[in-house]
């Protein structure tokens, strides 16, 4: 296997110690089959799709964030010429609305819009520019409603309510103890409000896809999405059809980060196809991706903690306000996980975490890699920081006095798989050279350039959680032509399920690259093997090899036996076919079609039967199926949504502020990850690589900002996500890989978890660098920015003022 | 209760946008001058069009393409008796070809600097330094107006030669004119560029600021101190009276005031205009303090 050059440790050579890097020479180091291809720009997303004949789709959108449709007037375009449809909600014959629960975004708005990005037609012309002309045509009588822009609105008495249950989406408490009276007795208490951006996703393929009439009736849909099944199911309600007359296609997918979970321009591609009776291309500008895609939830988070002298919590209050926009998708469940991972790693005795997810008309806020983690560890741990600066302690030996044990229960209560991962994570964050100068500020190449060193700690479920049907699976299968074909339902969206699958392949049958055939994202030939989310697919993916690999090779073993007719003791599976372990022995002779001991040559001595020899002479197909539920805690009154197994990190980084002007650098980041064994170390590293990237831009210039519901940043001209040149020189990535010997669960999954710690790590930092207490992000220039004069005394040896 | 059209859809729904490509500059000013409001010069046609995307403005039904006018691609030394390398840049060579030139991104290093700190290089093969100053707050202006760069058009058979920063204080109104291109000295002494951006590259600006100066090291004093500042939709401008305070040896904190007073208030949802001053006060002063004991 070819091993690129090592870029990382060329970087100064600090990375030369990760036991990642080290994976290069120790042959897993695998490049991802799709990865030339992407790179090179030459790979065919399904977006890129043409077929002769097709019509071109488009979306009208509501004018207003927050109105009543009076009339929806579609005659003029209709009659245009080369316009073939315009779709109305009089033309869904099956369930208006979808949702991953609850199926309350309307496909097409009645009588009312509450975000910008709602629907009020559709349509379909000969080309992209007939399309857009003709949703020019159709009239629209809005009658303007006030605008709910902020949660804190929607919560006021006499605020309109967006739907027919009020304003409150969900609601969540955890309390453990008696966290109001415990504060009594805490030596000390910091109390702050946190305030997070809503980020967008940011894939680079924007949402849209093919849809084709088939001759038979049926509907093939090609458009990417992270769950086939899912998008077959929604999509059989809103066409009245059943959901084996519907196709998906789904990979391969350019990035999804959990915001191409939902549906979004599906049903209208399937509606025009199946109106039309003619092939339909969807495909959204940025433009129109920004609008109506979901983004990361905004949140408020006020927390209270305190702690004794000694520097042992004894009561963490926290309450979450969630910005959920106009409709459900996943907003209960990101509170649900917020809630849950409001107190962290950390023993707790008296915990009071309160949620609430409103509606607003400020879009809609849904799935996003993190799922809710991301803006309560940032509070969190700006708590443990602030906590430590009111006890005059290290930071970090304040984690340590309070973080969990490996037996502890999780931190909703419930029975969690026991692994020593905070304490791991939180001593391998020590291994990082920047931890010696944390604490105190240094300077940069410039007197107004100030750096600090900050870290953080993240604890992190992985599954949907207890109570959320989440069903997993897979199926193996002597392929006709001889290839091993694993086969699953998770899609491929970069994170590199096409890796791991052929990585846990080569590692149980011992095959070459060339004998494994993976099939996925295609709902026709795939089981039902869950969403490709909550960081599962890896972790599900391993334990389906563990039951399916086994007995798969047993019974090619036994074909094989029973063809050379010998025992199923002296074979074994390896690269090309079946393989003998004991000589003498006999070998398959291709032309007799029997077993031949005389057949025998030195250059045949070893593969015995190659597998495609061996699918040959089956009778049947070789397949093995099996199908089985992420697991979940065994605690007999468990909390919904509460997790089992869990992953940790801790993140170390060096910041540098410009005083002139209060521009932060994030010089170099230091994650240990602790999530089990590493399937696939190139994905891995790229999952928590490419996570602080995304979370980088969280904490420094992602925001999309919204003015009275309305879109102020609608293209990545304003909407600012990291550059190469934004991001660290350096980033250090360990896999603390060490699990209990009896842990059965085998890997945790990361692709969430390396968007969690780097937030409240950088504001550490920023506090270690100049003082400022870091509590919004984006972190805002003008928050750090001084004056000249007061930057002036600083260098001089004077001390910058907050 | 109102009855709306949807009239975002309607510049994607044009598609019959003519494009003419005129061989001269003459030809390409008669062009417009038939057409007037219905036709719009065009040359790299990265800025017009994220403004036609955005609906701040309408695709004309004609455009008149500027690349085939030779004269506005080229990159000229003039004829000069003073020691200085005088430049004239057509206004239709790319920041690209402007940054590897020896004449232009090499020779003038303000110009240099500031031309690399324009969006990112695949646009910059395209953009041009003339759409960058029609803007009216392309990164470029600061650079050119503290390079005292002359704007040259045409019009009616005449060239006319203007200071940029005389143009810049001009309304923009007088459509009759084509910018062919731009005229300016290479000037010893040192220079900085400085984009304060929302991220570190390709980002628009916050604020930009060029300086150029000549340090008297004898007398331990500045000369022929030239400040610009321009960026995030304010007008650019010289800084006049802090560069007046900077070459009377002014303290920093005078020049921080000084620059404070000479920025137009411009706020937008990123940066308010207190930030915008600060930031460039700080910069400005810290840079100067820094030549002056230098």
């Amino acid at each position: 296997m070819e091993k690129p050059d090592d870029d990382r440790s060329s970087s100064e050579g600090a990375a030369a110690s990760s036991p990642l890097n080290n994976r290069r020479s120790a042959g897993r180091w695998m490049e991802r089959p799709d990865g030339a291809a992407k790179a090179a720009g030459k790979l065919v997303y399904l977006t890129d799709m043409k077929k002769p004949g097709m019509l071109h789709g488009k979306i009208l959108r509501s004018s207003y964030p927050h109105a009543r449709l009076l009339e929806v007037d579609v005659s003029a375009a209709s009659q245009m010429p080369g316009v073939h449809a315009v779709l109305t909600a009089d033309d869904v014959p099956g369930l208006n609305g979808y949702g991953i629960v609850t199926q309350d975004i309307p496909v097409f708005c009645t009588d009312r819009v509450r975000h910008v990005g709602d629907v009020i037609a559709a349509v379909a012309a000969d080309t992209a520019e007939l399309a857009a002309a003709a949703l020019s045509a159709v009239r629209v009588q809005y009658e303007q409603l006030a605008v709910i822009d902020d949660p804190a609105l929607a919560l006021a008495p006499d605020a309109p309510q967006l739907h027919e249950g009020g304003n409150v989406l969900a609601r969540t408490r955890a309390a453990f103890g008696d966290a109001d009276s415990a504060f009594d007795s805490c030596a000390v208490i910091v109390e702050e409000e946190y305030v997070t951006p809503r980020q967008l996703h940011l894939y680079m393929e924007t949402e849209g896809g093919l849809f084709v009439p088939e001759e038979d009736g049926r509907l093939t849909v090609y458009s990417p999405t992270q769950h086939g099944y899912k998008d077959r199911l929604q999509l059989s309600r809103i066409l009245a059809m059943p959901e084996e007359s519907i196709r998906v296609v789904s990979s391969p997918i350019g990035g999804s980060f959990g915001g191409k979970d939902e549906l979004n321009v599906q049903p209208y591609g399937a509606l025009l196809a199946l109106y039309t009776g003619r092939p339909v291309k969807m495909h959204n500008s940025r433009r129109e991706s920004v609008r109506s895609s979901i983004k990361r939830h905004p949140m408020r988070i006020r927390m209270k903690t305190g702690a004794d002298k000694d520097g042992r919590i004894i009561a963490h209050r926290a309450d979450i306000l969630a910005d959920t926009g106009a409709y459900a998708t996943l907003g209960r469940e990101v509170l649900m996980f917020a809630t849950e991972h409001a107190s962290g790693p950390y023993r707790i005795p008296n915990v009071l975490i309160e949620g609430l997810s409103v509606f607003t008309n400020n879009g809609v806020a849904g799935e996003f890699r993190g799922f809710g983690g991301n803006q309560v560890i940032f509070a969190l741990e700006g708590q443990i920081e602030r906590l430590a600066d009111r006890l005059g302690l290290d930071a970090w030996e304040l984690r340590r006095r309070n973080l969990r044990e490996a037996d502890d229960p999780g931190p909703l209560g419930q029975k969690i798989a026991p692994t020593d991962g905070a304490r791991q994570v939180w001593e391998a964050a020590l291994r990082s050279p920047l931890m010696t100068k944390r604490g105190g500020g240094a300077q940069g190449e410039e007197p107004w350039l100030l750096r600090g060193v900050g870290a953080a700690i993240v604890m992190h479920g992985g599954g949907l959680g207890y109570g959320i049907p989440d069903p997993a699976g897979g199926r193996l299968r002597l392929a006709d032509d001889g290839k091993l074909e694993a086969v699953f339902g998770f899609e491929e969206f970069g994170q590199g399920v096409i890796s791991v699958l052929t990585l846990l392949m080569r590692d149980h049958f011992g095959c070459a690259g060339e004998d494994i055939r993976i099939v996925i994202g295609d709902t026709d030939t795939v089981p039902h093997t869950g969403s490709a989310t909550a960081s599962r697919a890896t972790a599900m993916a391993w334990q389906a090899m563990q039951r399916l690999a086994p007995p798969f090779a047993e019974s090619m073993l036994r074909k094989a036996a029973e063809l050379l007719g010998c025992t199923l003791d002296q074979l074994e599976t390896g690269e090309g076919g079946i393989w003998r372990t004991a000589d003498p022995f006999p070998v398959w002779d291709c032309q007799s079609e029997r077993s031949s001991p005389e057949a025998c040559s030195p250059s045949c001595q070893t593969l015995a039967l190659t597998y495609r020899q061996l699918a040959a002479a089956m009778a049947e197909p070789l397949v093995q199926e099996t199908s089985f539920d992420f697991p979940v805690t065994s605690s007999a009154t468990p909390a919904v949504g509460s997790h089992f197994l869990y992953s940790y990190a801790s993140v170390v980084t060096e910041v540098e502020v410009d005083m002139l002007t209060g521009k932060v650098r994030v010089l170099r980041t230091d994650h240990a990850v602790a999530a089990g064994p590493v399937v696939n170390p190139m994905g891995f590293l790229g999952q928590i690589e490419g996570g602080s990237v995304m979370a980088l831009g969280f904490t420094l210039t992602e925001d999309v900002v919204m003015e009275e519901g309305r879109y102020a940043r609608q293209q990545l001209d304003t909407y600012m996500i990291p550059t190469i040149r934004d991001i660290p020189r350096q980033v250090c990535v360990e896999a603390v890989e060490q699990l209990p010997e009896d842990d059965p669960f085998g890997p945790r999954g990361v692709g969430e978890i390396g968007t969690v710690g780097l937030a409240p790590a950088v504001a550490a930092a920023v506090r270690n660098a100049c003082g400022s207490w870091i509590s919004r992000l984006p972190i805002r220039p003008e928050q750090l920015i001084r004056p000249y004069h007061a930057v002036r005394q600083h260098w001089r040896g004077g001390d910058i003022g907050d | 209760m109102e009855w709306t059209g949807h009239s975002e859809h309607l510049t994607a729904a044009v598609g019959m946008t003519q494009v003419w490509r005129p061989d001269t500059t003459e030809e390409a000013w008669r062009l417009k001058r038939q057409y007037g409001t219905f036709a719009s010069y065009v040359a790299g046609g990265t800025w017009l069009r994220t403004r036609w995307e955005s609906g701040s403005s309408v695709l004309p039904p004609y455009l008149i393409s500027l690349d085939k006018i030779a004269p506005l691609q080229a990159i000229q030394q003039l004829e000069s008796e003073q020691e200085a390398v005088e430049l004239r840049i057509g206004a239709a060579v790319t920041l690209a070809a402007i940054e590897s030139h020896p004449l232009a991104g090499g020779a003038v290093p303000l110009l240099g600097k500031a031309v690399s700190a324009v969006a990112a290089p695949s646009v910059r093969r395209q953009a041009t330094i003339g759409g960058n100053v029609m803007s009216r707050s392309g990164d470029l202006i600061p650079a050119l107006l503290a390079l005292d760069a002359v704007i040259v058009s045409y019009s009616q058979g005449q060239y006319e030669r203007q200071p940029l920063a005389e143009w810049l204080a001009g309304d923009g109104g007088d459509c009759d004119k084509l910018t062919v291109g731009f005229e300016l000295k290479q000037v010893g002494g040192s220079c900085w560029f400085r984009k304060i951006g929302r991220r570190e590259t390709f980002t628009p600006s916050v604020i930009t600021i060029a300086c150029a100066y000549r340090a008297d090291s004898t007398a331990g004093r500045l000369l022929d101190v030239r400040i610009a500042v321009g960026g995030a939709g304010m007008a650019p401008v010289r800084l006049y009276e802090a560069e007046t305070a900077a070459e009377s040896g002014a303290s920093g904190a005078s020049v921080y005031a000084a620059v404070r007073k000479g920025i137009p208030s411009v706020a937008d949802d990123y940066a308010s205009a207190a930030y915008r001053r600060m930031a460039a006060a700080n910069v400005i002063a810290a840079e100067l303090d820094r030549a002056a004991s230098g």
